[in-house]
């Protein structure tokens, strides 16, 4: 019998052996972990470069950084375990609504002035897809923004001299440059629209699409606009997935987002600022000829604006050091700070000041990123709580309306139901 | 080796007579000893499995945030799950991978357990190795390679019926088609199926086909009056084995729908309009996404009520048809 | 029964040749069959390891290409190092071996209780053991997900393996049915041996070490090889459980791969090669053990 409670004993330690044992901290100093979203080998060793400047010139305030990609479960399940990080950044800040909501992230406003921050520098639209119910919740770091993507070469060769700048013209432009081949399968398609993401977010405030109003608190997104920016999409396909053949060209892309471009199967497509970077078309597909302009817009005083989003810095309301955490925040708010990991992500800055850097000016077609950073109509995700379950609804309409022949009233008005139901139990 | 004492058929339960009798000094020593021995599986009982069900259960009727307390919110999260299209879209495309798939890899696996149990074949284990090796390969890796053959343009299914003239459907791509894909992985990946009627079929005696034959009777008659009765727990077996499997689908639907999504790594899983949606991929959201462990919570507890009366039912119906060794 | 005069009297008939040429072309079409169908469900497999060595831009050829050509050896140390398989690789086996460990030990131990001390109500509890094969696992997810999330220990591998030590895990083969298993082998172990050993005052531990385990050896093995391959193949859990990409068992590693990258073909078919060989080779090895494995797994219907 002691044997095997000696026995049992054993199997106990060897499984909670593995927990291992938090290093104990050196007095006087506060230990800051810190856990970011950079997986890449090359990402880490750009965010640790930060963080080393920061740990070499503050002595009293010392920071651990863990990368690797986040999903939103994990901060919320570290929130309610013993032992949360103090700062984390999200590479999508679509969680911060929920998040602040749910109490898992520090409202800023306070720390902000207790360190004396002055973010006055910080695009102003930038901000506000950090901030929930009028508080700040995080801070931008680095963005993202769309633009329309075109091939040079098959421009010149339909005789198209410039990219299109209203709806119309794509659809005119589209068709110049749409092959087909014999078997009814298309070699080059002018123009996919939901191709490598559904471009939701990406298109629908240029039908003047809202999917939520602050003022009223309501869902917003089965208004007559955003039925007809559905039906926009759905021309596309009545009128080019004739025995699924985009979807079928779609289903062919491989070599990353951009891949459908490079294998000249698309003529135009809707892509992030990332992907003119160092590390990806300029090295993937060298002998591309393209060109980047802003997506064209149903209504003219949209055309030069788009969707941003970005990385979004956060400190957890468990933090005990807040105040430290946010003197950290705001070091990354700094020019040099920022420019490491913008360069290296070939990101869209937050910063006014970096909006004219010659090093990011001097990046080929990135120019129209940062005028659409600097365009005062660019737009962001409603930061409400229910954001996942709006997003997710609003892509399976979009499958039911363009491969399913739904009606898209229908699934818009099914959707607001579902989300508004669920935003008034949240409160918001 | 003998099941009989305990693991009988639950739909035939031996009666268990409780007589209240002083146990002897023996009888106690043994019984120390033996809850000593089974006390890994009885903690891990309690704690894994008895106590996590009962909680579920208790957060099925809350509104429950991981990070808030629990709230009682009553039938609501039942209610809800009733009104929910996602529900029932799930429930829907879980049956039809039930009522479809198991039949059909059951049927296939039977067939090739046939063949493989024809007198005087040769390399019997090379084929039986051939035919098990799905089964222990990665579900995932089989997945990646399921998404390649099936891709619409380029996979090799598609361009081999394209070379007989037929145009290929949409699979993962086209609503209509999707899950037949995922029948299709099933039905390679049933070789242990395959095994399970092998050993059923090698201990049918060979004196009761060679009975029938002497009787006049076909292959046909000999198959449906002594093959199909002899092995007929296999069967049982295997469809309700089968049948759980395809109840609790995952990760194959998971890594499909992934591959073939473009909204982005952090969205959703359920494949083109929701038609890899099963059951277990909806629960999945709605813990693990959007956090509604009450709601998730009361969807775990409806799929066991489920798996329960169809087991159940399945025995039912079996009853009278299943014939088990000894019987008679 | 009269077997033994139906059996003459049939193998009679036989070496008459009645029959026998029916069976003969019987024989011959189940061959066919089974040859047809092994090329079916070998061809995957093929035509994974084909594409895994082609360009991007042979893989999508049509006609398809049976032979690359040129062989594109690079695609395997390319996705080696993308997928970072050392790694995904030691995070496997530091969630396997231990469950492996913790099954094998505590499944013995109470297999042995079930099989060997006749304790009273010993049938009953035993039947409750069978019962929990049927739970589906997702009814104690959500609240166990919840207690390991307190106690801090997402992101890590403790949740997964703690069950192992206890015997009860879910999963294709979960901890009841190895219960199931050995409880089974054990009974099958002569009586005489162990009452022997309790004359001569060897503790039940003791019997249970140096008589029943090494007696046991192939169901032990059994035992261990489908544990272990549950463990590599388990995808559910530590999508759960591990969000820390570092810290990605090669399923999931190898899932993340392929679906944020979408970069070729002839590299995902690489990844799925380089996360599904380890074990087929293994099953190559101890096919019989696995396969025995299997044909029990009917009996206990």
């Amino acid at each position: 019998m002691r044997s095997l409670k000696t026995m049992a004993m054993a199997g106990a330690l060897l499984a909670f052996g593995a927990i291992g044992m938090a290093a104990p901290a050196a007095a006087d100093t506060v230990n800051l972990t810190l856990r970011h979203c950079w997986g890449g080998d090359a990402e880490m060793a750009a965010m640790q470069k930060v963080v080393d400047k920061w740990n070499a010139a503050n002595p009293d305030i010392q920071v651990k950084s863990i990368g690797g990609s986040i999903g939103a479960e994990e901060i919320t399940a570290d929130a309610a375990g013993g032992n949360p990080p103090d700062m984390v950044i999200m590479c999508d800040n679509s969680a911060v609504a929920g998040f602040a909501h749910d109490g898992v992230i520090a409202p800023l406003d306070d720390l902000l002035k207790a360190v004396g921050a002055d973010i006055s520098d910080i695009i102003p639209s930038s901000l506000a897809w950090t901030r929930y119910q009028g508080k700040q919740y995080g801070l931008p770091f680095g963005q993202d923004t769309y633009a329309l993507y075109y091939d040079t070469d098959a421009f010149k060769e339909a005789g198209i001299a410039n990219p299109p700048k209203t709806m119309d013209e794509l659809w005119d432009d589209a068709a110049k440059l749409t092959k087909w081949n014999a078997d009814g399968t298309l070699a080059r398609a002018g123009f996919i629209p939901n191709d490598p993401y559904k471009n939701t977010e990406q298109t629908s405030a240029y039908f003047d699409c809202q999917f939520y109003d602050e003022a009223s608190k309501k869902v917003t997104v089965n208004s007559q606009a955003c039925v007809d920016w559905l039906n926009w999409f759905k021309k596309w396909y009545d009128t080019y997935n004739k025995n699924n053949a985009m979807v079928n060209v779609i289903a062919s892309r491989t070599g990353g987002d951009a891949g459908l471009l490079i294998s000249g199967q698309q003529a135009m497509g809707i892509y992030g600022e990332w992907n003119t970077g160092g590390a990806y078309l300029p090295v993937v597909a060298p002998n591309l000829h393209y060109a980047t302009a802003p997506i064209p817009s149903q209504d003219p005083a949209m055309y030069g604006a788009a969707f941003m989003n970005g990385n979004a810095f956060m400190i957890m309301a468990g933090s005990k050091h807040q105040q430290e955490a946010m003197k950290f925040g705001m070091y990354l708010m700094t020019d040099d700070a920022s420019k490491v990991m913008i360069l290296q992500n070939s990101s869209v800055p937050q910063l006014k000041s970096l909006l004219t850097d010659p090093q990011l000016t001097s990046i080929p077609h990135f120019q129209a990123f940062l005028d659409i950073a600097a365009h005062p109509k660019s737009w962001t995700t409603p930061m409400i709580s229910a954001y996942a379950e709006l997003i997710d609804g609003l892509n399976n309409a979009l499958d039911a309306v363009l491969t399913g022949g739904a009606d898209p009233k229908q699934q818009l008005d099914d959707l607001a139901a579902s989300v508004q139901a669920k935003l008034d139990a949240n409160g918001g | 080796m003998s099941a009989a004492d305990a693991s009988m058929p639950p739909g035939r339960p031996r009666r268990w007579v409780w007589r209240p009798r002083r146990l002897t000094r023996e009888e106690w020593r043994n019984l120390r000893i033996g809850l000593a021995f089974i006390s890994p599986w009885l903690i891990g009982f309690l704690g894994f499995t008895l106590y996590p069900m009962l909680a579920s259960l208790y957060y099925s009727f809350t509104d429950f945030k991981i990070l808030d307390t629990p709230r009682w919110v009553g039938l609501a999260n039942y209610v809800q799950m009733f009104k929910d299209p996602l529900f029932w879209k799930s429930l829907t495309n879980t049956l039809y991978l039930t009522v479809v798939g198991t039949p059909l890899a059951v049927v296939v696996a039977l067939g090739i357990a046939l063949l493989l149990n024809t007198k005087g074949i040769r390399g019997i284990g090379v084929f039986r190795t051939i035919f098990f090796l799905p089964v222990i390969f990665p579900v995932v890796a089989a997945s990646i390679l399921w998404l390649w053959l099936l891709n619409p343009p380029y996979g090799l299914v598609n361009q081999l019926l394209g070379m007989v003239g037929i145009h290929g459907p949409g699979w993962f791509y086209d609503a209509g088609w999707a899950k037949n894909g995922i029948i299709l992985m099933t039905v390679w990946a049933a070789g242990d199926v395959v095994i399970i009627y092998l050993g059923a079929l090698q201990g049918v005696p060979r004196s009761l086909y060679e009975a029938a034959e002497i009787d006049g009777a076909g292959p046909w008659v000999r198959f449906w009056n002594v093959t199909v009765p002899m092995i007929s727990p296999a069967i049982l077996f295997n469809l309700i084995t089968q049948g759980i499997a395809a109840f609790q689908s995952f990760t194959q639907a998971y890594v499909v729908s992934a591959g073939t999504s473009n909204s982005g790594s952090a969205a959703a899983i359920g494949g083109t309009q929701n038609s890899l949606l099963f059951y277990g991929l909806n629960l999945y959201n709605n813990a693990f996404r959007y956090f509604h462990m009450g709601y998730a919570s009361a969807l775990a507890w409806f799929l066991l009520i489920l798996v329960l009366i169809a087991t159940f039912g399945l025995f039912r119906i079996s009853r009278g048809r299943v014939y088990y060794e000894g019987e008679e | 029964m009269t077997t033994t005069s139906l059996r003459s009297e049939s193998a009679a008939r036989l070496d008459a040749g009645v029959g026998r040429r029916n069976r003969g072309i019987g024989r011959t079409l189940s061959m066919l069959g089974l040859i047809v169908l092994s090329v079916i469900y070998l061809t995957p497999f093929v035509w994974m390891v084909s594409t895994s060595l082609k360009t991007a831009v042979q893989a999508v050829a049509a006609p398809p290409v049976l032979i690359p050509n040129p062989i594109i050896w690079v695609n395997y140390p390319d996705a080696f190092l993308r997928m970072n398989y050392p790694r995904a690789l030691l995070n496997t086996l530091v969630y396997a071996v231990p469950c492996v460990i913790g099954t094998l030990l505590s499944c013995s131990l109470v297999a042995y209780g079930f099989a060997i001390i006749k304790w009273p109500g010993r049938n009953l509890v035993f039947v409750l053991v069978l019962a929990t094969m049927m739970l589906p696992g997702q009814v104690t997810l959500i609240p166990l997900y919840v207690i390991f999330a307190k106690l801090g220990w997402t992101n890590s591998y403790l949740p997964l393996i703690l069950p192992c030590f206890f015997s009860s895990y879910v999963g294709s083969w979960s901890g009841a049915f190895f219960i199931f298993l050995l409880r089974q082998f054990f009974l099958g172990i002569p009586r005489d041996l162990v009452d022997a050993a309790r004359v001569d005052g060897a503790s039940e531990l003791r019997i249970l070490f140096q008589i029943v385990m090494p007696l046991s050896m192939p169901a032990m093995i059994t035992v261990c090889l489908l544990t272990f391959i549950d463990k590599w193949n388990d995808f559910y859990n530590p999508l759960i459980y591990i969000q820390d990409q570092t810290l990605f068992p090669l399923a999931r590693a190898a899932q993340v791969f392929q679906a944020s990258h979408k970069l070729d073909w002839a590299q995902s078919m690489s990844a799925a090669v380089l996360v599904s060989l380890p074990l087929v080779i293994l099953y190559f090895f101890a096919q019989r053990k696995f396969i025995e494995g299997i044909t029990l797994t009917g009996q206990k219907g």
